[in-house]
């Protein structure tokens, strides 16, 4: 209503631990804005390390090209950001890829269908397989980790199936879409370009994009709301198959190769990374997508930049490794910090106390 | 030696829920806690468990002081509290439950046999002979009855055991489990435990207890022995002597008597065969205490619970058996849950995310939002309800638990179109008394009774002097008695659900649209 005072919004919260005016807020907002935009931080950290150590790290083919490396990665981002914000999450993406990799560049190489048909059948596969896993998660009611794990194992058993020797010899027209340039910038990049607007457009513009965020939150009380969680979370697994499909044949056509046995071996744990990076919450609920956006630039970049400088592969490996446990960890620091509570034995008494509060309220 | 309280407070921020509070135990007594939803009975119970730091006052057990207690200090002083849900793990045995933590050992091994025999004599000694308990039955394999004497023989068996507490044991409980808990608390007591016993139900008081305290807003507003208290003495003291409140004005509806929901026979978990009629522009109150299945009934109104029998109609269609919230909602019910923070509320949402969840595929073209419809929406309900501060983009855990409970009821009144039947399970549990009156205000008004009924449980008899046209009394899981609402019988109401059904109870009005005065 209208004679609403700032005086009354600032007495609303109650004990979370703010409102304490001063320099201690002062320094606590400080610190705040540097934990909310830590990756733009990072980011910049990254790009004058490395520049710093070869000049010729900060070109407009370099950028253009960690652009290109990392639109594999953003376009299965987006929709499992959406998927872990539903509070799930999809451990089988770097399998299906390599489903609908290997279809499409077998139904071209060796049955010889024309690209277009045969990429059409590589992401109905890749599609289809997120619509199981959405399945056995929502109707059969099987945790989301487990049916995604055993789904990784069999969606790789299949692309052997196929076949087991690498599938290469592809068309002209198939090799365009992972190679070709528009308007001066790389197919690949225009494809994940379009993948996010569409994605923060399912986010903001439809009402499913907002119920997202509710099932994510607060299971029991989305379906008190009377959203349908089965739906939801059933269209999230299969626009998650489905853009790994097409992660799949961006990537095929990029290697000029599908190797049923590698090609997106250990994925799912880079696409994981980024979107916990990103600030997106692992219990759910919570993320946007413009974070994890900056979380696979800067994945890339730290990749890029580590090659260049020609660091062993293992260091890299464990330098993923690290990002992935070290993002939980801010997310869970940035949020201890609201309820003032920074130390591990604090947050253990905050839980405590909660639980039993609870009892007290439920019948 | 006795276990005294003397002069506790504690305060969570400006709300003091205990303003000294003092209480003395002999050993060998049962004594009876009383008080109504929000006394300060929990906030009391958990200093004594340590859970909670009183802010003043003492505690003193046989000579020891104590100004705080932390869960460790308690248990050494030997302070065991049983809460209503239990602390024990389902897929063990008895045995392995009453030593979990503190397991007998021979060398590094577990000494199982050890344990076993000992919790085969405790068994014995504290529910006595007949108890038909065997130390090796898997926990969730037995009755809730069953459990909690398994809960307290695990609290009493711990060596230094001086103080038993005990949160509303009987709520849950038929007459005749009760009767068993009764002796075996009766049996502790005898043995020099000083037992704490909190209950809503007066009979347990009269049958067991032996001295009573009831808590009022934080004060002790009666300290007696039970053989000098009467029965009106003591809803006297629980409810206070408030002047009549003054009821909102209901609606200048002419009632056309339309029955709007008709539930017949419902049977479910925790009631059975439950038959009543609510009418166009009604306000219906179910009026029952913890444990009497009023939650479980809206619950399963509103398809969240299956229902075992019977028949739920809105508007004369009837609303399919296997249901679900989504088959309610299409038929026009719904419910605003009674655990706001678990079942109703998204805390980092904003309110206007917490409103509209429902709404939104509602308001736009398919697949598509309409975000100046839901702008208006939000408006026109933040409106109604008087929603304070009516700011869309504040994340709903900034309100106070009066505002969020406004955010859901506006969810169904404003901004989900179609809701004819609004069940409301202890509306303003835990709210401050200007949110609550607004609610009433609001849940009155014409604007919101038109074309629709409100059904509504609650445990306070003034929530339904003030908001009920007529109420039912649930006991137990049935419907005892309809009584009017205007004039209410407080003493009527309240005897009828303290003693449930151990008096002899005029015939529950149990036809198909019971007369209405």
């Amino acid at each position: 209503m209208s004679q609403v005072k700032a005086a009354d919004v600032t007495t609303a919260p109650h004990g979370d631990g703010h409102g304490e005016p001063g320099q201690r807020w002062t320094a606590q907002r400080v610190g705040a804005l540097l934990v909310r935009n830590s990756l733009v931080i990072g980011i910049a950290v990254l790009l004058i390390v490395f520049t710093s150590a070869d000049s010729t790290f900060l070109t407009v083919d370099v950028l253009k090209n960690i652009a290109l490396q990392s639109t594999v990665l953003a376009v299965v981002a987006v929709t499992s950001t959406l998927l872990v914000i539903s509070g799930e999450v999809d451990l089988s993406v770097g399998s299906l890829e390599a489903v609908s990799a290997v279809t499409a560049g077998y139904l071209m190489a060796a049955s010889g269908w024309g690209a277009t048909t045969a990429v059409l059948v590589g992401l109905a596969a890749g599609a289809a397989a997120g619509a199981v896993n959405g399945f056995l998660v929502t109707v059969v009611g099987i945790n989301s980790i487990v049916v995604t794990l055993g789904m990784g194992n069999i969606a790789r058993g299949l692309t052997y199936l196929i076949t087991t020797a690498p599938v290469f010899g592809f068309t002209e027209g198939f090799l365009l879409l992972g190679n070709g340039t528009f308007l001066g910038i790389a197919i690949p990049i225009w494809i994940a370009v379009l993948v996010f607007a569409l994605g923060g457009a399912f986010l903001v513009l439809t009402p499913t994009g907002r119920h997202i965020y509710a099932v994510g939150m607060n299971r029991e009380a989305a379906y008190l709301a009377g959203l349908n969680l089965r739906r939801i979370r059933f269209v999230l697994f299969t626009l998650n198959g489905l853009a790994a499909g097409l992660a799949g044949v961006i990537l095929a056509s990029r290697l000029n190769s599908a190797p049923p046995g590698t090609l997106g071996v250990g994925f799912e744990l880079q696409v994981l990374t980024a979107v916990l990076l990103g600030g997106v919450a692992f219990t759910g609920g919570r993320g946007r997508l413009f974070g994890v956006l900056l979380a696979v630039l800067f994945l890339n970049i730290l990749q890029a930049g580590l090659t260049m400088m020609n660091v062993a592969n293992a260091w890299q490996q464990i330098s993923q490794g690290v990002a992935l446990i070290a993002s939980v960890g801010l997310d869970l620091f940035n949020h201890r910090r609201g309820r003032r509570a920074l130390l591990p034995w604090g947050r253990l008494r905050l839980t405590r106390n909660t639980t039993s509060g609870d009892q007290e309220v439920s019948r | 030696m006795s276990f005294v309280i003397d002069g506790v407070r504690k305060s969570y921020g400006a709300n003091e829920v205990l303003k000294g509070v003092s209480l003395r135990c002999e050993p060998g007594q049962v004594h009876a806690l009383l008080g109504a939803n929000g006394a300060g009975k929990s906030t009391l119970i958990k200093c004594l468990s340590g859970a909670h730091m009183p802010d003043a006052g003492t505690i003193q057990l046989d000579g020891e002081v104590w100004t705080s207690l932390t869960p460790q200090r308690a248990a050494e002083a030997g302070i065991a509290v049983i809460y209503q849900h239990l602390s024990l793990v389902a897929s063990l045995s008895i045995s392995d439950n009453v030593f979990l933590g503190r397991e007998l050992r021979r060398g590094p091994l577990l000494a199982r046999a050890e344990q076993r025999r000992r919790t085969r004599e405790a068994l014995s000694s504290v529910l006595g002979p007949g108890h038909g308990l065997s130390e090796d039955t898997i926990v969730g394999d037995l009755p809730i009855a069953s459990q909690q004497l398994v809960e307290i023989v695990k609290a009493t068996s711990r060596p230094g055991i001086r103080v038993l507490i005990l949160d509303e044991p009987t709520a849950a409980l038929s007459d005749r489990e009760a009767g068993k808990l009764k002796d075996v608390v009766r049996r502790i007591a005898a043995s020099g435990v000083h037992v704490l016993f909190i209950t809503h139900i007066l009979s347990d008081v009269f049958d067991l207890c032996d001295r009573i305290t009831v808590l009022r807003d934080g004060v002790v507003a009666l300290d007696e022995p039970v053989g000098s208290v009467r029965t009106e003495q003591l809803t006297e003291a629980i409810t206070g002597r408030l002047p009549a409140p003054r009821r909102v004005a209901g609606p200048a509806l002419s009632r056309r008597r339309t029955p709007m929901l008709t539930v017949s026979g419902l049977s479910g978990e925790r009631f059975d065969d439950v038959t009543f009629t609510t009418h166009e522009g009604e306000v219906v109150g179910i009026f029952g205490l913890v444990g009497s299945g009023r939650s479980e009934l809206l619950e399963t109104l509103y398809g969240a619970r299956r229902a075992d029998a019977g028949t739920v109609q809105v508007g004369g269609r009837t609303v399919p058996r296997r249901s679900s919230p989504r088959a309610a909602l299409r038929a026009g019910i719904a419910l605003v849950p009674g655990d706001r923070a678990r079942q109703a509320v998204f805390p980092d949402l904003d309110a206007a995310d917490n409103v509209l969840q429902p709404a939104f595929g509602q308001l736009g073209p398919p697949l598509l939002r309409n975000r100046e419809a839901e702008r208006r929406r939000f408006a026109a309900g933040a409106d109604q309800v008087r929603l304070h501060p009516a700011d869309p983009t504040l994340p709903a855990q900034a309100f106070s638990g009066g505002n969020q409970q406004k955010l859901v009821l506006s969810r169904w009144l404003a901004a989900y179109q179609g809701v004819r039947v609004l069940l409301l399970d202890e509306p303003t549990q835990g709210i401050d008394v200007g949110a609550r009156a607004d609610i009433y205000q609001t849940l009155r008004s014409e604007e919101v009774l038109t074309g629709r009924t409100i059904v509504f449980t609650t445990s306070d008899p003034d929530e339904v002097a003030l908001l009920a046209d007529r109420v039912l009394v649930l006991v137990r899981g049935r419907i005892v008695a309809e009584l009017p609402a205007e004039p209410l019988d407080r003493n009527r109401m309240l005897h009828l659900s303290h003693l449930g059904i151990l008096d002899p109870v005029p015939t529950a009005p149990h036809t198909e649209g019971a007369s209405r005065p």
